[in-house]
């Protein structure tokens, strides 16, 4: 399969961002809004919980398909990441979202089953306690919400974000933690009757 | 909380986790004397932390089912939660009927949307459910409750490899065990055409008395197949591929998203025994992503560092099933487990006490026993030690001929006594004649002399004449001399299936060249073999000896693809052999049928190859600093005779100094000049190919490969687009900018645009696509489409495309101001081509000549015509027409030349000696390539 023929637009958008036009964001966002959409929509419906990739393959394979294979600015990547993080978000929220109202008065428990049940290879998480516990956080840390969105949602590594984010790896790695045990606790307070 | 009062907690939060976890009451304490509420806020966060942080927030959400205890599936009463496995989870049941515990799989929802979905579901699962084999979970019963499918199964008690692996490594002959159990439940299955595809520690149970079954088979399959209704689904296997399996135990294939095999699950099936063995993963990296690139490009730590215990063999088994290319795997779970049980009881100390039992069983046993045993031991010798004996040392080769230039494409008479070949540069259509060797020790013996380009030499089945290809049209020679004379119009390559009967390729329309069969009369006609492609074309076959199959060599435009195994009976279309990544020129096959062998090119270099009827085993005969070319299989003494040789060509500069060698490289050569020169604009650097990439030029003036830039000045130079296999490029006027045209791994041309300084990455300018000519305000292109290839013209940052000529053309060049156009478009009902030049706007069409190339220079002063491409006849010459109005056609008769000679009587025309040239800015410059091949036969002993 040839490459989407947006590529090259996405490709010299993100040139245009990096190099500090952030009017590009603009154009730039539907574009990969659109295509992680595309591939959330036919990969969620197919997901497994044992695998690790998930929403960052699915984020890797997006800016793949954007951007083209043989784009190798690492520099575009973490852009692009940025960007997509966010998206992958608000992609999974409402998906889960509505999978939440179709199956409401089934007695569904609003935490996933296997996190409930404590089976210690789930690492499930109920996406939509996050998504209001990362509101909260946003509200007190703007930063350590872009960190766990990069970590979690785009599935960047410690090096990754703090390219992203041009702070130090030390760092995110500190931030990472706490705001870790503090979404922890929010969820499980919220999720607890 | 408030932002301030976070980082005040956070900060504290940071200093306690630094602290060894007995202190850490003690400082919080301490640290907040004076302040109670942030003692309380800070315990808290510490008491939400869990055995599995480290896992938190690593993995997005499930899409679950969730069933009750005491729900009734069928006549299976649910009893408890088991747990979650790769597909849904699994509860313990009681089957009421029959008095017995059972496991059900309830599986995602989502697997069985709509009907078509869940038939395919109950479809694919009962393909499972039918495999019985003790090394494979038994389904009882597929169903669906309520909408959501779900499988009932043996309730086995155990627990899966995972679990043990979490404890220790396996001990060598445990493993072995496990993996010779794992590999007879696969080759079950896939004798059924059943793949796993999703195999991993976690879909391996081991029972308590010690017997393993695979999980979850057939089942990865179905969540990657996409629903024919759903739009959002991606057109091919590639997304979903990516996305689906488990990455650690994923096979190159899979992470690629290219179909995957039965070789697949023995990749996986190798990263497994791996694991086992070692305690580690195979390819384990901090992220998914790079899990993958190692997966693609690096080879698991060695055995000798993790699990120095471990067999030799053993390590050779477990690296043969980890080979990237699944060609070079095992090609059966069968064949990989009697290479395990082989193994497995060469060292099992258990063995003697089964002798000695022998003696009480029958004679049959005993003699069955026996024979197994050679077996054995043939196959391990077979999988463990002959690839040693291949290649062929260099040593064993018998030289044949001693020509100081170049002979290629042998081909031997049917009693075996002699050799035609072609004495000539090239190694697909080279001007050249034919020549005859009596073996052994007979003088080489010329049976013509014309000029024309000649290819493919083939004996007639009473060995009495040699048939060969003049393009595109098979001529024929006696073998004791006489006159070469045309003897079947539109018929190249062709061999004799029998003394009755022929095959070989024609042309159906433009450059489309099909495969067909007929008798001599050529009234009974079958086609074989038609290449999907508009461009595509056979241009050498071989049928097998049990005249079944046919190893069909074609070329797409103008690059070699793999060989293709096809039914002689034209049934289908086909595989491609050989390895994955390697063009193929010409092939045979053993007197036996078993073997084929393969002209293929899998990296920089030309080798002989061979792979086991039908996809076996693949195999290099021949390696070394020499290219082979060229296969003849000898009917009676087990050798093949193959041409041996050294081809180097560089890139020359013509100007008023005379001419000079610009280049070192040994397959340095000019891209395709007609729609840019290789001078920059200024003059002062040149742009030319080097052949590192498995490319192969179909004539020495045509390269194939990466890009250099030239300092013409200080002769330094430097690969400006590694990695790109570049055929033809045109530099931007202004002299910023490149388009050129490379070429993709599956064959498919791409024009892309990209910067001469580098200081932005390249950029796909059109998919599909070649020949890119840059004007001042487009870039002008040929596209290719399944129909054919058609003129277009696109701004240079991707807007507005258009075509703007409605011809289907087989080669375009363009004028430097986009006005006119030089096609080359078939003639009908011939296996001709004619060069016109299109003034495109205005709809005026000028004829030239039969099979010429035309070009203008950039500068738009020159028009350079040359021999065609396939008709190209020694001491080719180039005429190079100075124009009186710049970027305007040479003035021709009305119907244009007969002949591309009477070039020369125009006036303003300059004639050079040689092929295509590469114009410089003033008409006395140009770059041209000069060849030297050394190049004979040679026979090469098989074992």
């Amino acid at each position: 399969m040839s490459a989407p023929t947006s590529s090259h637009q996405v490709t010299e958008l993100l040139a245009r961002w990096r190099d500090g036009d952030f009017g590009v964001l603009d154009s730039l966002v539907p574009l990969v809004y659109a295509e992680l959409r595309k591939l959330a929509r036919s990969y969620l419906r197919r997901e497994r919980p044992d695998h690790t990739l998930q929403s960052a393959a699915l984020v890797h394979e997006a800016y793949v398909r954007l951007a083209g294979k043989s784009s190798p600015d690492l520099e575009n990547r973490t852009h692009f990441f940025g960007v997509a993080a966010r998206l992958m978000r608000e992609i999974l929220v409402e998906h889960a979202r509505s999978r939440a109202a179709a199956k409401r008065g089934d007695g569904l428990p609003r935490l996933a089953l296997n996190e409930a049940l404590s089976i210690p290879q789930q690492r499930n998480v109920d996406v939509i306690l996050l998504d209001d516990a990362l509101r909260r956080l946003a509200a007190l840390d703007e930063r350590q919400c872009r960190i766990v969105e990069l970590r979690f949602f785009a599935g960047l590594s410690i090096e990754e974000t703090s390219e992203a984010l041009e702070i130090s790896a030390a760092t995110v790695s500190r931030e990472w933690t706490t705001a870790r045990l503090w979404l922890r606790r929010e969820i499980a307070r919220t999720s607890t009757p | 909380m408030n932002p301030e009062r976070w980082q005040q907690v956070k900060e504290l939060l940071d200093r306690v986790l630094q602290k060894d976890p007995a202190e850490r009451s003690a400082f919080v304490d301490q640290a907040c004397l004076t302040d109670p509420s942030l003692k309380r806020e800070v315990e808290s966060l510490l008491a939400s932390r869990s055995g599995h942080e480290e896992d938190f927030l690593k993995s997005a959400p499930p899409d679950r089912v969730w069933v009750a205890n005491g729900t009734w599936f069928g006549s299976y009463e649910i009893v408890s939660l088991i747990g979650a496995g790769g597909m849904g989870e699994v509860y313990r049941a009681r089957d009421e009927r029959l008095g017995r515990d059972v496991a059900v799989k309830v599986l995602p929802s989502s697997l069985a949307q709509g009907p078509e979905q869940l038939r395919r579901f109950e479809q694919e699962a009962r393909a499972a459910a039918a495999l019985n084999h003790p090394n494979i979970l038994t389904i009882h019963q597929i169903g669906t409750h309520d909408g959501v499918p779900y499988l009932v199964m043996e309730f086995l008690e155990g627990s899966t490899l995972r679990e043990q692996l979490i404890k220790r490594p396996m001990q060598p002959c445990r493993a072995v065990d496990c993996a010779v159990q794992i590999a007879r439940g696969l080759a079950a299955a896939h004798d059924k055409g059943i793949v796993h595809r999703d195999l991993k520690p976690e879909n391996l149970f081991v029972t308590k008395d010690g017997r393993v079954k695979i999980l979850d088979f057939g089942l990865a399959k179905l969540t990657q197949k996409q629903g024919p209704s759903d739009p959002a689904a991606p057109t091919v296997g590639t997304e979903s591929g990516i996305v689906m399996g488990t990455v650690g135990y994923m096979s190159p294939e899979q992470v690629r998203g290219q179909e995957a095999d039965q070789r697949a699950d023995i990749f996986a099936f190798g990263a497994i025994l791996y694991e086992a063995l070692t305690g580690e993963r195979a390819f384990r990296k901090p992220t998914s992503i790079e899990t993958m690139g190692a997966i693609l490009n690096e080879d698991p730590p060695s055995f000798s560092v993790l699990a120095p215990a471990v067999p030799v063999a053993l390590r050779k088994i477990v690296q043969r099933c980890l080979e990237k290319a699944p060609e070079r795997r095992f090609q059966s779970a069968s064949d990989l487990a009697f290479a395990l049980e082989a193994l497995s009881e060469a060292g099992s100390s258990s063995s003697a006490p089964r002798i000695s039992k022998s003696k009480k069983l029958s004679r049959i046993w005993t003699y069955a026993a026996i024979s197994a045993a050679v077996v054995v031991a043939t196959v391990l010798v077979t999988f463990l030690h002959d690839r040693s004996s291949l290649p062929v040392p260099v040593t064993e080769w018998e030289q044949l001929t001693d020509f100081a230039d170049s002979v290629t494409q042998p081909a031997f008479s049917p009693d075996g006594r002699m050799l035609a070949f072609l004495r000539g540069n090239d190694t697909f259509t080279t001007p050249g004649q034919v020549y005859v060797k009596l073996l052994p020790h007979g003088n080489p013996v010329r049976l013509t002399d014309d000029s024309t380009s000649k290819m493919s030499p083939v004996f007639s089945p009473d060995g009495a004449n040699i048939a060969y290809t003049v393009p595109w049209d098979t001529w024929s020679v006696p073998v004791l001399g006489g006159q070469a004379r045309l003897w079947l119009p539109n018929a190249s390559g062709l061999t004799w299936l029998d003394a009755d009967n022929l095959m070989f390729s024609q042309i159906s329309s433009g450059n489309h060249m099909e495969l067909v069969r007929s008798d001599l009369s050529r009234a009974h006609r079958q086609t074989i073999y038609t290449p999907q492609s508009s461009i595509g074309m056979v241009h050498r076959s071989y049928l097998s000896p049990d005249r079944k199959w046919v190893i069909a060599v074609e070329m797409t435009g103008n690059l070699w693809q793999r060989c293709r195994l096809v039914p002689f009976d034209g049934s289908t279309p086909g595989t491609p052999i050989g390895p994955g990544d390697a063009i193929c020129t010409a092939a045979a096959w053993s007197p036996d049928g078993k073997w084929m062998y393969l002209n293929t090119n899998s990296g920089r270099a030309f080798h002989i190859w061979r792979q086991q009827f039908p996809n076996g085993r693949i195999e290099q005969v021949t390696s070394g600093p020499t290219e082979e070319e060229g296969i003849a299989v000898s009917p009676e003494t087990g050798s093949i005779v193959t041409a041996v040789g050294i081809r180097r060509t560089s890139v020359w500069l013509h100007d008023s100094h005379g001419d000079r060698t610009l280049t070192s490289e040994g397959s340095a050569a000019l891209a395709d000049p007609r729609n840019g020169s290789p001078f920059s604009r200024d003059g002062k650097k040149l742009y030319y190919l080097v052949r590192r990439t498995p490319g192969r030029e179909v004539r020495s003036d045509l390269g194939v490969g990466e890009l250099w830039e030239l300092e013409l000045q200080s002769g330094a130079s430097q690969a400006i687009m590694p990695g790109f296999t570049i055929s033809n490029f045109s530099l931007s006027p202004d002299g910023s900018d490149i388009a050129f045209s490379a070429v993709g791994d599956d064959g498919t041309p791409t024009v892309w645009v990209a910067s001469l300084d580098r200081s932005s990455s390249p950029r796909v300018l059109e998919p599909s696509a070649t020949s890119p000519r840059f004007t001042p305000d487009f870039v002008y292109y040929l596209r290719r489409t399944s129909a054919g290839a058609y003129v277009h013209r696109v701004h240079r940052d991707g807007s507005g495309d258009e075509q703007i000529w409605h011809e289907k053309i087989l080669a375009l060049a363009t004028s430097p101001d986009g006005r006119y156009l030089a096609v080359t478009l078939p003639i009908e009902g011939r296996s001709e081509w004619m060069l016109e030049i299109v003034d495109w706007a205005r709809r005026r069409v000028q004829p030239v000549c039969k099979d010429a190339i035309g070009y203008w220079s950039d500068d738009g002063r020159s028009f350079i015509a040359t021999g065609g491409t396939g008709k190209r006849n020694t001491g080719a010459l180039t005429y190079l027409i100075s124009l009186a109005v710049a970027n305007s056609p040479p003035e021709l008769p009305p119907n244009g030349l007969s002949n591309l000679s009477q070039l020369a009587s125009l006036k303003n025309v300059r004639t050079i000696a040689g092929g295509i040239i590469g114009h410089g800015g003033t008409p006395d410059t140009y770059a041209f390539v000069k060849e030297t091949v050394q190049r004979n036969l040679y026979r090469i002993p098989l074992r």
